[in-house]
């Protein structure tokens, strides 16, 4: 991926909380400084969707593709208030345009288990609990897992991911449905108590 | 099919608790993105820098055109203008000529020779 140190474009200051429209508008005026305010904003749910779909492999080069679409379509986006949900969508493409390239199954998580056994036993409790919950997501297909995610980890509507993954609700009730069930049965099997 | 029943609710619950969290990101990975991002922005501009020849001059020639046709159009108007000036004068002159000839005319005789309708139709009306 593109890789450099320079650093010319510097946060914007700005009076009070601009919303995500005005934000947009400052872009697509000219100044692409405002960009590093949408980076500020969604890069957490980015990196979480990403990492929970795709595991943490390749998290940082589908992150830097998943901005750099946001960057070069946010001309294209019509309703500039579903910013957030857009922007899901294009995590959720980079994640799925990166399956195909590779032609194999994209991990959900790391697949090195963290080496973290210190601490209090909450701690290591949770730690485990963490993995379980990754590998339990590794063994749904890519797209029950978008719909759980999406869902219950994100927690969007079935008409926002019924518009993200291009699929009518009621197929999106559907994946969900077999996703809880099959996440629930993994989770049984690796010992975990729901 | 129920997905939302109490078992649904005790595996979204322990799933939210425990959600899997990404590592932080790589310390150059903001000056990445961003070098890219300048690098489009830059080529955004430069794109439009070089729209300008390509968008202005048919708005000059367009403006040329304008300017010159209501040139023409002010040129034509005071031309008309100077025209009907010097056909009033003309037809003044007429005028002034057939009452010059009427008085004498009247004068000189006691018949009203002239009439109306030879004026006017001297004066092509």
């Amino acid at each position: 991926m593109f890789n450099s140190t320079s650093k010319r474009l510097d946060l914007p200051i700005i009076k009070g909380e601009e919303s995500d429209e005005e934000i947009i508008e400052h872009i697509l005026s000219g100044d692409a400084s405002y960009f590093k305010i949408i980076y500020k904003r969604y890069l957490a749910k980015v990196r979480a969707t990403i990492f929970r779909l795709a595991g943490g492999d390749h998290i940082d080069d589908m992150t830097q593709e998943a901005f750099i679409r946001i960057y070069q379509g946010l001309g294209k986006l019509k309703e500039r208030r579903y910013l957030s949900t857009w922007i899901y969508r294009v995590s959720v493409n980079v994640v799925f345009d990166f399956h195909r390239r590779k032609g194999s199954h994209v991990e959900t998580a790391d697949t090195k288990v963290e080496e973290e056994h210190e601490g209090t036993y909450e701690i290591q409790s949770s730690i485990f609990k963490r993995q379980m919950i990754e590998k339990g997501l590794r063994s749904l297909s890519l797209e029950h897992r978008t719909v759980l995610v999406l869902h219950d980890l994100e927690e969007l509507t079935m008409k926002e991911i019924s518009g993200i993954v291009e699929s009518p609700v009621g197929t999106v009730k559907s994946r969900l449905f077999h996703a809880r069930k099959q996440m629930r049965e993994a989770l049984i099997n690796m010992g975990v108590e729901i | 099919m129920k997905y939302d029943d109490n078992k649904d609710k005790d595996l979204v619950s322990f799933l939210k608790e425990n959600a899997p969290i990404p590592k932080d990101p790589s310390k150059d990975l903001e000056n990445s993105i961003f070098a890219e991002i300048e690098a489009l922005a830059e080529k955004r501009r430069g794109s439009r820098f070089n729209l300008i020849p390509k968008v202005t001059f048919p708005k000059i020639a367009f403006a040329s055109i304008l300017a010159a046709s209501f040139a023409l159009y002010i040129g034509g108007a005071f031309n008309l203008e100077q025209k009907s000036e010097e056909a009033i004068a003309k037809e003044e002159a007429v005028i002034d000529q057939f009452i010059d000839q009427t008085i004498f005319t009247e004068y000189n005789s006691d018949e009203d020779s002239i009439l109306v309708s030879e004026v006017n139709g001297a004066m092509g009306f």
